[in-house]
């Protein structure tokens, strides 16, 4: 299991006089859950392109320090591996859930990968039938790729990405066109995967609000820089943040933010005052006790 | 003219017969409609190629496709009528042109030609998954995979091609532009689609090869899942071919 070291790094895409990343210092332990957040423009998705490889060997521009896979065999920087090498470490997921699927059939799709790294033909059906259970589609393996919904299309895009047993996950905004059905099936694929195989998932997303509660760091970003970052009830506690950079706060969060101007709650950072609700249900929960008075 | 070129699944020993045989099929109807000068031998050919597909249980499709086909046929009989000068003339037309017995069977004998190759051809796409013709072509002709690749992309794009230039027709016309009028005003009213047609493949077509390079394409040593190899009823099929157009160049 990889541990990812971001060092410094710095990225400028070429023409532009803006640095799209400004010293970037980020770990990312094996198994973590990282979600990224941030307005348009702040960096997330070059992040995770320095990340995946894509840049420095697809996309041209100017990179300073490094992004390094640090495994049991010895510690590697992503820009010295070519793109499709990483592959086996790295899976990754784009927001196009069309213009990432490249087969007409979905088994033909999940096979892909196998196919490129030269995998024993009689290994793949197995293969293939565990990423697809892993991402519960085993009932769509026949199935032409253009006739499945957004939410299927982008899991079979996972499926895809898991046929090669990756164990990192690197996902751009896969919700970001689908409906709330599909973003719902796409996270509950994550958080499986993250739970049960243990698979390290960085994902870059706007819906904080559906995130919160399924991730072990949030990192907020803009114009190129880390602002924030730590376990979600941490992050979410500093509200006036997110207000600044025009990021909206989830519900539950302001919610307890709102109860604490009021007076009805103890400060955030006084002592023996409740965590940050990241759910629904916790911010129900923490209204009855106060109601209740206990 | 409806001329079906999709894959029409099915199981029948038709389907079942590996690509390259099915393509030698097409062939050897191409030598063999070559080889035959009189229209009898090639109406007999059509019929055989109709059973074909009345056991694949595409006979419905392939008569549908024969139907447009025949407009272009008639064309071909005229053209030939016309032009062809040897032979007894029947009628005399203007300029020196006149309509001869050999002119009528001529042209006849190509509108048969014709059909008879088109409908193998199409007999062929019909019966067999795109994916295993390439993979065949790939395998044992030895056509270089990203060749190969870039054709199944190239099909697989082709609905979402179309539900894009839907969608691109639509916004246009939302903001009323008018893609009525003449033809001439009709060609020239189809610019704004290219435009956003356009720049919407070349990004789609970048983050495509993101996804590949992602996935590992382009690394050596690729393996191929599920892999067709011709089977004895394949070998079989072949040696009747060569047979029927050894047989057929003797007596014709």
């Amino acid at each position: 299991m990889p541990k990812i070291t971001i060092d410094n790094l710095s990225f400028a895409y070429p023409d532009t006089s803006t640095e799209a990343l400004k010293e970037i210092q980020l770990t990312i332990e094996p198994g973590e859950f990282v979600a990224i957040t941030g307005a348009t423009g702040a960096g997330k998705s070059t992040l995770l392109r320095c990340i995946n490889g894509i840049i420095p060997h697809f996309q041209p521009g100017t990179l300073q320090g490094a992004v390094y896979l640090e495994t049991s065999a010895g510690r590697s920087a992503v820009g010295r591996v070519s793109t499709p090498h990483l592959a086996r470490y790295i899976g990754s997921v784009f927001d196009d859930p069309e213009g990432q699927i490249v087969s007409p059939i979905v088994e033909e799709e999940i096979a892909f990968a196998l196919e490129n790294t030269g995998v024993d033909p009689t290994q793949m059906d197995e293969r293939i039938q565990h990423a697809l259970d892993d991402c519960g589609i085993a009932h769509l393996r026949q199935h032409p790729t253009n006739r499945l919904s957004g939410g299927q299309k982008q899991r079979v895009a996972i499926a895809a990405a898991l046929a090669l047993a990756p164990s990192i996950l690197i996902l751009d905004e896969p919700t970001s066109e689908l409906d709330p059905d599909g973003t719902e099936a796409v996270l509950h694929v994550l958080s499986e995967l993250h739970r049960q195989r243990g698979i390290t998932v960085i994902i870059v997303e706007q819906k904080i609000n559906l995130l919160a509660p399924l991730c072990d760091r949030l990192v907020l970003m803009d114009q190129g820089r880390i602002v924030l970052e730590g376990p979600p009830r941490q992050v979410l506690r500093q509200a006036d943040v997110f207000t600044q950079l025009g990021i909206e706060l989830p519900v539950p969060a302001r919610l307890m933010h709102a109860l604490v101007k009021e007076g009805a709650l103890p400060p955030l950072d006084s002592p023996g005052a409740p965590p940050v609700p990241l759910t629904v249900d916790e911010a129900y929960t923490l209204s009855q006790a106060l109601l209740t008075g206990s | 003219m409806s001329l079906s070129i999709e894959y029409i699944p099915a199981t029948s020993p038709v389907h079942k017969l590996h690509a390259l045989t099915k393509l030698a099929g097409a062939l050897t109807v191409l030598t063999l409609s070559m080889l035959m000068g009189t229209p009898v031998p090639l109406v007999i050919l059509q019929l055989a190629l109709l059973g074909i597909a009345a056991v694949a249980n595409v006979h419905q499709e392939l008569l549908g496709a024969m139907k447009g086909l025949l407009k272009v046929a008639v064309v071909l009989i005229v053209l030939q009528v016309l032009f062809y000068s040897e032979g007894t003339a029947l009628v005399p037309l203007f300029a020196g042109l006149a309509i001869t017995d050999q002119g009528i069977l001529f042209g006849v004998t190509m509108a048969l030609r014709m059909l008879v190759i088109v409908s193998s051809f199409l007999l062929f796409l019909m019966t067999t998954p795109t994916r295993s013709t390439v993979l065949s072509l790939v395998e044992y002709l030895k056509v270089p995979y990203d060749y190969a690749f870039l054709f199944i992309t190239a099909l697989r794009f082709i609905p979402t091609f179309i539900e894009e230039v839907h969608l691109i027709r639509q916004a246009q016309e939302a903001r009323a532009h008018d893609f009525s009028g003449g033809a001439f005003s009709r060609v020239r009213s189809l610019f704004p689609l290219a435009l956003p047609l356009v720049s919407i493949s070349l990004k789609r077509a970048e983050r495509m090869a993101m996804a590949m390079e992602t996935r590992g394409f382009g690394l050596p040593g690729r393996t191929h899942y599920r892999l067709e190899a011709p089977e004895a009823g394949d070998f079989l099929m072949m040696l009747l071919m060569v047979l029927a157009v050894v047989i057929i160049s003797l007596f014709l």
